[in-house]
């Protein structure tokens, strides 16, 4: 299914996720941003087209939530903040594969995105990012 | 603008776990109270600027219900913690450029009974970068500045232990405060027991939620000389960048913005960090407290642990921190019982915790991590 999740700069950046493709913008200076709005911020223009990036970075940050903020919700579990190898300002947050405590997690770790669709018509966006060891996936 | 401008009086609410009353009520009692407290009336009052998150009532409803129906300056700043000294600049903005000569500032919230921040149930603000977070349950402050927490204590050393004492502190000095809501000692063995929220942060790494009302007047320095309590005047306000999904050059958590912005803010009162007396540091959760330390350069970098732990922050030290105990133990008025406090301390009515040689204090706002904005004042005191 085709979702409808974001707005109007987002919406076919979920659309992408939906074919698990992690894209970014590149605008005509070359300069790769995220997340997605019209305006380079490096040299001021509105011209620019995706591109797809191969999904792979490196961990930031992270944080295992013990409390239940949404009700309903299963803890502990894990997001993670990754920075891309495309870019040093490319930082997507995403869900983890591995231990909902994080105990496996390390500043630096490098990890590479999986792509987590569900089926589920109440879920919006249908699908999302977990990130996950890059020597596993590989 | 330097010190052309001054907080002629401050008035709040008790904090409340909940207040029964609406957030127009709390901020009708605050600005009011202000206003005895600066000896000034109700007719006087030509300006009105308030900030919030969506959670509370537009500064038109306020103006209106307090009888102001023709306001100079009327302001509503989106934003929590991030906007409570950029509020009280503008102020200072106001009046110093003669658009309005009596402005009064305040958060009036129920962020206890109505609308909680940490809380569960509602729904997640309209920031546009959270459609990039509420997917993955990532929602909650706690969990925003756990990234963050993380973060400064890889690149730092700080350890929990660390944290710890920044909470233990100030609850010391809550402990001094009658209006505190938290009103019994911490000790290092609770705070390593308290749960974990959001890893690495516990219980006690954060705030209270809180109901209540914030307000203070701000008109000409030399009107409020004229007054009947001795001025505090604003000798700096600025605000400054932060970090966003947006931001292309900003991606290192481990430092905040207020690293950026602070020698403009220190200019612009024409002081050195050395000259700060007590500072007021926004503190929604504990490391936020032992990152402004170093990103306003009142410790070395990566040192701000050790600064806590060496007594340098607690009544006695070069440095007294959030007097009052903060967020984290006196209450939640997103940084405005901050300013509350250092106008207590600058005009020496701070009672039992009164920092005798309190003359210069520094009040700052949410580091801006999550709404890519900070703000900070430079207050100082005349008595």
């Amino acid at each position: 299914m085709t979702g409808s999740y974001g707005d109007r700069d987002s919406a076919s950046w979920w659309q992408a996720l939906e074919r698990q493709q992690l894209q970014v913008q590149q605008c005509t200076c070359g300069a790769l941003r995220w997340a997605p709005r019209a305006l380079c911020n490096e040299c001021g223009s509105f011209d620019w087209e995706w591109f797809k990036t191969d999904g792979a970075g490196t961990v930031v940050t992270w944080t295992a939530t013990h409390r239940a903020f949404i009700p309903g919700t299963v803890v502990p579990f894990v997001v993670v903040l990754v920075r891309l190898d495309a870019g040093e300002n490319l930082l997507v947050p995403g869900g983890w594969t591995g231990d909902e405590h994080g105990s496996d997690l390390t500043v630096g770790l490098q990890v590479v995105a999986e792509f987590n669709s569900s089926d589920l018509t109440d879920r919006d966006p249908s699908t999302l990012i977990r990130w996950t060891r890059r020597n596993q996936a590989n | 603008m330097r010190d052309q401008s001054a907080i002629a009086g401050v008035g709040r609410t008790p904090f409340y776990k909940n207040s029964g009353v609406s957030t127009l009520e709390l901020g009708l009692r605050a600005i009011t109270a202000a206003l005895d407290d600066a000896g000034l009336e109700l007719g006087d009052v030509d300006g009105l600027i308030t900030h919030s998150v969506g959670d509370a009532v537009p500064a038109s409803a306020v103006a209106h219900s307090l009888g102001v129906d023709d306001p100079h300056v009327l302001l509503d700043l989106v934003g929590g913690g991030s906007m409570s000294a950029a509020a009280v600049g503008a102020a200072a903005m106001a009046v110093t450029s003669g658009q309005a000569e009596t402005v009064v500032v305040w958060r009036a919230l129920n962020a206890r009974s109505e609308f909680r921040m940490g809380g569960t149930g509602r729904s997640a603000p309209t920031l546009v970068e959270f459609q990039y977070q509420v997917p993955y349950g990532l929602l909650a402050p706690p969990q925003q500045f756990a990234l963050v927490a993380r973060s400064y204590m890889a690149r730092s050393g700080a350890t929990s232990e660390d944290l710890g004492r920044v909470a233990i502190n100030q609850r010391s000095h809550a402990l001094l405060n009658p209006l505190a809501m938290m009103t019994t000692p911490l000790t290092m063995d609770q705070y390593l027991n308290s749960p974990l929220v959001s890893d690495p942060l516990r219980l006690f790494d954060c705030c209270l939620e809180t109901d209540t009302a914030v307000a203070v007047v701000v008109t000409s320095a030399a009107r409020a000389h004229d007054l009947r309590r001795s001025p505090v005047l604003i000798s700096a306000a600025s605000t400054g960048g932060g970090h966003s999904l947006y931001s292309g050059s900003r991606t290192d958590f481990s430092i905040s913005a207020a690293r950026e912005m602070a020698p403009r803010l220190y200019a612009r009162a024409g002081i050195s960090p050395k000259e700060i007396d007590i500072a007021e540091l926004y503190d929604a959760f504990t490391p936020l407290v032992l990152m402004q330390l170093e990103d306003y350069q009142l410790a070395p970098r990566d040192e701000a642990a050790a600064f806590v732990a060496a007594g340098e922050t607690t009544f006695g030290g070069s440095l007294p921190v959030n007097t009052h105990g903060g967020h984290l133990s006196e209450g939640y008025a997103h940084g405005l019982n901050h300013v509350a406090e250092a106008v207590l301390q600058l005009r020496g009515e701070a009672g039992p915790r009164q920092v005798e040689h309190a003359r210069t204090a520094l009040c700052t706002g949410q580091p801006g991590y999550v709404s890519g904005v900070t703000s900070a004042l430079i207050l100082r005191g005349v008595r």
